[in-house]
């Protein structure tokens, strides 16, 4: 799955760390979800959400096919 | 890494290390008591008391694994089966060869197997997901 974890993060100015910690998980976590190695539960796709103020599916699409 | 996470990586370290320095007294304890009494029904009992300490370990394994993120139960996840599986079909294979006539090993080697297996699978995974 594409996300814009990374673009929202850079927006504010927030390191890996600095998400990190806003959203209780690791910091090699915040990356493999920016890097898209990894998907995020939805409990965790909603604290990203809520975090950014934005709805899942405008951080979190689909891959095409 | 979040708060929960630190302070439960903090407190694993503090259960481990002290199951890890009761293991080795109750250890050179218990190897010596046994040694002294060999016909004694009871050396059993002794020579298990090492053990003890050892469950606390395996209780800090399950606590820290609650505190950890989604990610990282993954990892670990993936990891333990590895293990698991590997372990498995190493001691149940070597089973068969030992009915087949190859000769008997201890059981200390299980631990050590299944450690070993631990640990690449924690590398395969990490390197999967990370």
């Amino acid at each position: 799955m594409k996300n814009s974890l990374r673009e929202l993060r850079a927006e504010r100015g927030w390191t890996q760390a600095d998400l990190s910690r806003e959203l209780a998980v690791s910091r090699q976590t915040v990356n493999s979800i920016e890097t898209g190695k990894y998907d995020p539960s939805l409990p965790l796709a909603f604290r990203i959400a809520a975090l950014f103020e934005r709805p899942i599916e405008a951080i979190f699409e689909p891959e095409e096919g | 890494m979040g708060s929960e996470q630190h302070s439960g990586k903090r407190r694993y370290n503090r259960d481990v290390l002290i199951a890890l320095l009761a293991y080795g007294i109750l250890l050179a304890a218990s190897g010596y008591i046994v040694d002294a009494n060999r016909e004694a029904g009871w050396r059993y009992a002794v020579a298990l008391l090492p053990m003890v300490p050892a469950a606390f370990v395996a209780v800090a394994w399950v606590r820290y694994y609650r505190t950890v993120d989604e990610l990282q139960q993954r990892i670990a996840l993936e990891a333990l089966a590895f293990a698991f599986g590997g372990t498995a079909l190493i001691t149940f294979g070597y089973g068969f060869l030992d009915a087949a006539g190859l000769p008997r090993i201890s059981w200390w080697w299980v631990w050590p197997v299944m450690a070993i297996l631990w640990i690449i699978g924690g590398w395969l995974a990490r390197k999967r997901w990370l």
